[in-house]
């Protein structure tokens, strides 16, 4: 079964700190990337900064051109659809909404953006659906006119998901849409994201770094590690049983808000790698506790473990070849050494 | 924390004021840009309505009544309120005149090296890379030359009209239009705005024009108040010179050269016009300060 949105062997690479003198280095931000998303999913993906999150929702909305690899949304590559199809298909919200909103434009004007840049509509049909929208989001009617910096953070997020549904797409891809905002309204937004997926009948793919949102919000959850997917799976076996070394250390290192529990130990030893240099073999073996000589060679294969699929050596001859267990999950295609 | 979490919900009707309200109430507000503002209308409402407001032609000579003092002094009468200069034409109506040749001039000059500074400006800023790099070295030959001296010797091959001085003038100041408009789209270049309109499939004129380029208004508002002051004086600077507006013509500085043999027996002459340019330059100059503490958020406090 094939999902709405599929990225096969998906490689970004980046050409970095060219000048006169020197020549420029290759970044590898995104080495080997497959996943699917079944239609009405919610697919998120963590990772820390840096590890290539950001790259690949750029490159899911076709503003990065994949180096190898390609994306394929109902099936087409993305980069054989027409701007503006795409863009009615596939929609962003991003992080920080006091960035993502033209502070010279009202809601009205901001919201219709897309249907203007496509065109074809009349002015008045434009604005049916701008209302309609916005009474989706829950903004009240009269801000239509209101600019941006009459509005709080939670209203101005509501504006930019009211601009990505207005098309009424099918993905949405959200690149952190809650991490600007303060707590009290991210339960809000996802609450409206979660609603909002139900009636339109949208699948998400949720990046982030907060692992409490991504329980709260996902069906699955791709755990991504310098360019690479180290751990795909269901959301419970992720981040409740979580396998690959990397997972276990990223979910010791997250909060728990309660009584008698202190600060979590830092878990991680040394930085995050130069993702111009990666380590050889497994790209996280220099940080992981449980490294064995294989892994400084050889890079890990994709590997079955329960209903997740897990690149780690640790599993190499224990994992179950049991095909059936999660037909949608995804295959992991180790990147080989470039 | 200004976020509640019925925010979408109960609300009073009256919302914050849009920025342009809020620019106002600040602008006010502001004694300087007040002051600068109304020096400047002032000078706009003499140029525009120069027919209406001077009281004699301006060309209209009468050695009769060569040099006579202005009202204050002994001598001086109410039919040449400011006096006459040495061929007998009215003072008055010729700094009034003259305010037409310094409008269109210095108005002119900012205008034109606006959009052309701006299209630089906004061109490398957004496309980077190569065309930054030709961009950038436009504004370095610009930055190096020798400005006033290019001025000088262009209107001396070109002659000294209205026209030819305005449009050199406005080769001469887009420079720093360019410089300020390039680094501000090259931040908004990055803001998620325009990577939503560009997902959107929004054209390069749609982002330009349409997302970055009402941004920009404020920085180039401020930048042409301060330019116009600079273009006045140089177009003063030059017609002293004799090199810009050319006799008769009533310009601010061409009065002040055609005076300067009389400077020890009627300084009057030099001083009206020396005071006129002094007053709009510095009138301008505080309409340009104040713009910019009204036009940036900071300037709130």
């Amino acid at each position: 079964m094939s999902g709405i949105l599929e990225v096969q062997e998906l490689r970004v690479q980046f050409k970095v700190g060219g000048s006169l003198l020197a020549k420029p280095r290759t970044l590898h931000a995104i080495n080997g990337v497959s996943l699917s998303v079944a239609r009405g999913e919610v697919l998120s993906i963590v990772g820390e900064s840096g590890c290539g999150k950001s790259t690949l929702a750029r490159t899911m909305l076709g503003i990065e051109t994949p180096t190898y690899g390609r994306v394929l949304l109902e099936g087409r590559p993305i980069g054989d659809y027409r701007r503006a199809d795409l863009a009615a298909k596939i929609q962003p919200i991003f992080q920080d909404p006091y960035s993502s909103l033209n502070p010279r434009k009202t809601v009205h004007d901001l919201i219709a953006m897309p249907l203007l840049v496509r065109g074809g509509m009349a002015r008045r049909e434009i604005s049916r659906l701008v209302t309609d929208t916005m009474e989706l989001v829950g903004l009240p009617r009269r801000m239509m006119h209101s600019y941006p910096s009459a509005m709080s953070g939670g209203q101005r997020q509501r504006v930019a998901i009211a601009r990505a549904i207005v098309t009424r797409p099918e993905v949405i891809i959200c690149d952190e849409p809650t991490s600007a905002l303060d707590v009290s309204v991210q339960a809000q937004i996802l609450n409206l994201l979660d609603d909002l997926r139900r009636q339109l009948n949208l699948t998400y793919i949720f990046i982030s770094h907060d692992l409490s949102v991504v329980n709260h919000i996902s069906d699955r959850v791709a755990v991504i590690y310098l360019g690479r997917i180290v751990e795909i799976g269901p959301v419970e076996d992720v981040l409740h049983n979580p396998r690959h070394p990397y997972t276990r250390r990223l979910r010791a290192s997250t909060l728990e808000p309660e009584r008698g529990v202190r600060l979590p130990k830092p878990v991680f030893q040394g930085g995050f790698p130069d993702p111009t240099n990666p380590p050889a073999g497994c790209h996280y073996h220099p940080r992981c506790s449980e490294a064995m000589p294989v892994c400084q060679t050889a890079a890990p294969g994709a590997l079955r473990v329960g209903h997740s699929t897990v690149a780690c050596h640790m599993f190499t001859g224990l994992a179950d070849d049991d095909e059936d267990l999660n037909p949608e999950s995804a295959q992991i295609a180790a990147g080989q050494e470039t | 924390m200004t976020d509640r979490i019925s925010d979408n919900t109960a609300m009073p009707e009256a919302l914050p004021p849009s920025p342009t309200r809020e620019m106002l109430w600040r602008a006010t507000g502001h004694i300087g840009f007040l002051i600068g503002l109304t020096i400047f209308l002032t000078v706009l409402i003499f140029a525009i309505f120069a027919p209406w407001i001077a009281p004699h032609d301006p060309y209209a000579q009468d050695l009769t009544r060569a040099l006579e003092p202005p009202v204050w002094a002994d001598g001086g009468s109410w039919g040449h309120i400011l006096g006459t200069d040495n061929l007998g034409r009215d003072n008055f109506s010729r700094l009034v005149y003259g305010a037409r040749v310094t409008m269109i001039a210095g108005v002119g000059a900012t205008l034109f090296s606006a959009v052309l500074g701006t299209a630089i400006g906004v061109i490398g800023g957004y496309y980077g890379g190569r065309i930054d790099a030709a961009m950038m070295f436009l504004i370095n030959v610009k930055l190096a030359m020798p400005g006033i001296l290019i001025a000088l010797s262009l209107v001396s091959i070109f002659g000294g009209s209205l026209l030819v001085v305005t449009l050199i003038l406005g080769f001469l100041f887009w420079d720093r239009f360019a410089v300020v408009t390039r680094t501000a789209t090259q931040q908004l270049r990055n803001m998620e705005f325009v990577v939503a309109a560009e997902v959107a499939g929004a054209s390069r004129f749609r982002i330009l024009f349409i997302e970055i380029l009402p941004n920009l208004t404020n920085h180039i508002i401020v930048v042409a108040s301060l330019e116009m002051a600079l273009a006045i004086l140089v177009e003063a600077s030059l017609s002293f010179l004799g090199l810009g507006i050319q006799p008769p013509m009533p310009s601010w500085g061409l009065m002040i050269s055609e005076a300067r043999t009389l400077m020890f027996t009627n300084p009057h002459l030099i001083m009206l016009p020396g005071m006129a340019i002094f007053t709009l330059v510095v009138g301008i100059n505080l309409m340009g300060d104040g713009l910019r503490d009204i036009t940036t958020p900071q300037g709130r406090g």
